[in-house]
């Protein structure tokens, strides 16, 4: 894979944080989403697989270096959870009962979700300023006289 | 094979160093030989014809230079608003930064190597 190799693996992991960012900014912006006749917003998860994985299997899965695993956004999925029923009968989406179904995005779990999502970023940000760093104090290494 | 040059080397020149009149008669074609396999102990890269070191820094810069084209591409991109993630395009650029200072610090090696060459007393 080569050290050059270490940056595209960082890359990859940040890929995979701004898509969980995206999709978790995008949960907490639709909060209040509703719709008709259980039309509304359903929280959004991401599905994070390895590329390897993804073609060949269990089977492609590497024993040296060469081919290490790149982390893929496989894809984004509606999370079943039940929907907040608020009573609002002057809303237009209102059923007969004057219930009003509300995404069920709960505000603590997508809090916790941010700073994970903060904290895989920054890890990945460290492998890669790591990796930088090595690859700058070799190249030092011919210039030392 | 190597080795045995290098053994019938040594016993020539031990042979001729004490007197002048060579104790232990060579004959003089198994000395070519044996001078002639002695250069298969150098880097065999006089063999490999038109690829010298210069042909290769000339090769590698030109893959340094796809590199910084396409980052500057990106950077125009990211300018643009055209760009999905910043971190790839910060990353292309480190990755290009670091392949130019590796193409500067081999063109510098290879430099002072030829200078180094040029001042030699002949």
């Amino acid at each position: 894979m080569g050290m050059f190799g270490v940056l595209d693996i960082s890359s990859a992991g940040m890929d995979v944080q701004q898509a969980r960012l995206e999709v978790a900014a995008s949960n907490i912006a639709n909060s209040r989403t509703t719709g008709k006749d259980g039309a509304a917003y359903k929280p959004l998860a991401v599905v994070v697989r390895s590329a390897i994985a993804e073609a060949q299997g269990a089977a492609g899965m590497p024993t040296t270096t060469a081919n290490l695993p790149m982390p893929v956004v496989a894809e984004v999925v509606q999370q079943d959870v039940a929907p907040k029923l608020v009573y609002d009968p002057g809303h237009p989406d209102a059923d007969e009962k004057g219930m009003v179904a509300l995404p069920g995005v709960d505000p603590v779990t997508s809090m916790l979700d941010l700073i994970s999502i903060s904290r895989g970023y920054e890890a990945n940000l460290r492998a890669f300023d790591i990796t930088r760093s090595l690859l700058q104090r070799t190249l030092d290494l011919g210039r030392s006289r | 094979m190597t080795v045995e040059a290098i053994a019938a080397v040594g016993a020539q020149l031990a042979a001729t160093a004490p007197a002048a009149v060579p104790a232990v008669p060579v004959a003089p074609p198994a000395d070519m030989n044996a001078i002639a396999s002695m250069t298969d102990l150098l880097p065999s890269h006089s063999t490999r014809a038109g690829e010298g070191v210069f042909d290769q820094l000339v090769n590698s810069l030109g893959q340094v230079d796809a590199g910084i084209e396409s980052s500057g591409r990106a950077a125009t991109e990211l300018a643009l608003g055209q760009t999905e993630n910043l971190h790839q395009v910060m990353i292309g650029a480190e990755r290009t930064r670091l392949q130019f200072e590796l193409a500067m610090s081999m063109r510098n090696r290879v430099l002072e190597a030829y200078q180094e060459i040029m001042r030699m007393q002949v």
